[in-house]
């Protein structure tokens, strides 16, 4: 791991600059409270500091307080060494070293802070996968359906400010329950991977794919009038009707429908919602493989 | 007296215990170290390149009636010793800290001196030290 050592004391430095060499670590020296500042307080900061308590150059603590009223996503381990008869009482250390100290002190407390450093990056990446799950639906990877529908209320909020209009696609794949009856739930699932990743790949790249619900995707068109959406909805239903989707239980012909609706400026997501379902199940009423609007 | 246990010195003598007087403790130093006697010459070798600077810079500071300047060199050349010793020397450093910060020169010169001669019993200590443990040269 990368440690800063901030030490002015020459044998000090020597002492414990050696012995984190000695166990594998890349070792970045600082003499003075500015260096030590400057090192800590930039996004790439090493993980871990041991600094001495009295460093030149100013108040040690006070610029410790600094570091940790940073708002940094990664934070520095800090372990404070204290000279002798100093108290060992720090408001900011992570932990306190006490000189003379022998190097099985500063081994145990070493790993100590590397072993924090690895709780915290542990922690820190189970929080952005959970974060990431809240917005991401597993199975396809496009918008989870919660996501989906802040961006719709998003781009309504903003197509009202600008009088631009909105647009939403409601796709459902028709006859949908009979691919998990005759196949089974894999090829239901790797159905609708496959026609998630076909309407990604056709919408525009500022449009927003969502999972709606079931078998049902919801697309949101920003800018995008009721011909506009129309002729996506046509491209996007061609599209999954002429390729028989791939599964490992064979290949699956589907089609689909489609309900679009456009909002007036300052719709209501709710209301537009409900156009494009309504839109969606007349469409499913004629036959389904077509597209209606509201 | 046993041997310090010594993993990394090759053909390396043991150390010296503590010296009446100047409280460097060299035996407790070599065992805070795992016995590694080539760092112990290193962390002696350091040392002893650094005290004449640390109490030069004290007389230049009394010299110069400058008791911030006295109380830093103080400071400093305190926690050098502390390495070695928080023996007579290391309290005559934090004594002469003290007397600075609160502006006493008068203690200060005095205290100055009495650390000068304790500092020299210090740096004859850890030489006495390096010639014991001279590194056994092949015949």
């Amino acid at each position: 791991m990368r440690i800063l050592l901030a030490e002015a004391e020459p044998v000090t430095q020597t002492l414990i600059a050696g012995a984190l060499t000695r166990w594998g670590h890349q070792v970045e020296v600082v003499t003075d409270l500015h260096t030590t500042w400057a090192a800590l307080s930039h996004p790439g900061a090493p993980r871990l500091a041991v600094v001495a308590s009295e460093l030149p150059d100013g108040a040690t603590a006070d610029v410790l307080e600094r570091i940790r009223a940073l708002e940094k996503s990664s934070r520095t381990w800090l372990i404070v060494r204290r000279p002798p008869g100093a108290s060992s009482r720090s408001d900011t250390a992570d932990d306190v070293l006490r000189t003379p100290f022998d190097l099985d002190a500063l081994r145990a407390r070493v790993h100590v802070g590397v072993r924090a450093v690895a709780v915290s990056d542990e922690l820190a990446a189970a929080k952005t996968s959970l974060g990431r799950l809240a917005h991401v639906d597993a199975l396809t990877g496009v918008a989870s359906r919660a996501a989906v529908l802040q961006t719709l209320k998003r781009e309504l909020a903003r197509g009202a400010r600008a009088a631009e209009c909105v647009s939403v696609i409601l796709a459902g794949l028709d006859g949908f329950r009979r691919v998990n009856d005759a196949f089974g739930a894999a090829a239901g699932d790797a159905a609708l991977q496959e026609t998630a990743a076909r309407i990604v790949s056709d919408v525009r790249t500022y449009d927003t794919v969502g999972r709606s619900d079931g078998a049902e995707f919801l697309v949101v068109l920003p800018g995008c009038g009721a011909d506009g959406a129309a002729m996506l909805a046509e491209r996007l239903r061609e599209s999954i009707r002429s390729r028989a989707l791939t599964t490992r239980e064979g290949m699956v012909a589907l089609t689909s429908s489609f309900g679009v609706a456009t909002a007036a400026v300052s719709a209501e997501a709710d209301g537009l919602l409900r156009r494009a379902a309504s839109s969606l199940a007349r469409a499913k009423t004629l036959g389904g493989d077509r597209v209606c609007g509201s | 007296m046993d041997q310090p246990i010594n993993p990394d010195g090759v053909g390396m003598k043991g150390g010296s215990g503590t010296t009446a007087g100047t409280g460097v403790a060299l035996d407790a130093l070599l065992a805070r170290i795992h016995g590694n006697v080539a760092a112990m010459h290193q962390l002696v070798g350091l040392m002893l390149g650094h005290l004449p600077g640390r109490l030069e810079a004290v007389n230049a500071a009394v010299e110069a009636g400058d008791a911030d300047a006295l109380s830093a060199a103080a400071h400093s050349l305190r926690g050098s010793l502390s390495n070695f010793t928080v023996g007579e020397s290391w309290t005559l450093a934090g004594d002469l800290e003290a007397a600075a910060r609160e502006g006493d020169l008068v203690a200060g010169a005095a205290l100055a001196a009495a650390l000068h001669d304790a500092v020299m019993r210090v740096d004859a200590e850890l030489r006495t030290w390096l010639t014991q443990n001279a590194p056994e040269t092949t015949p």
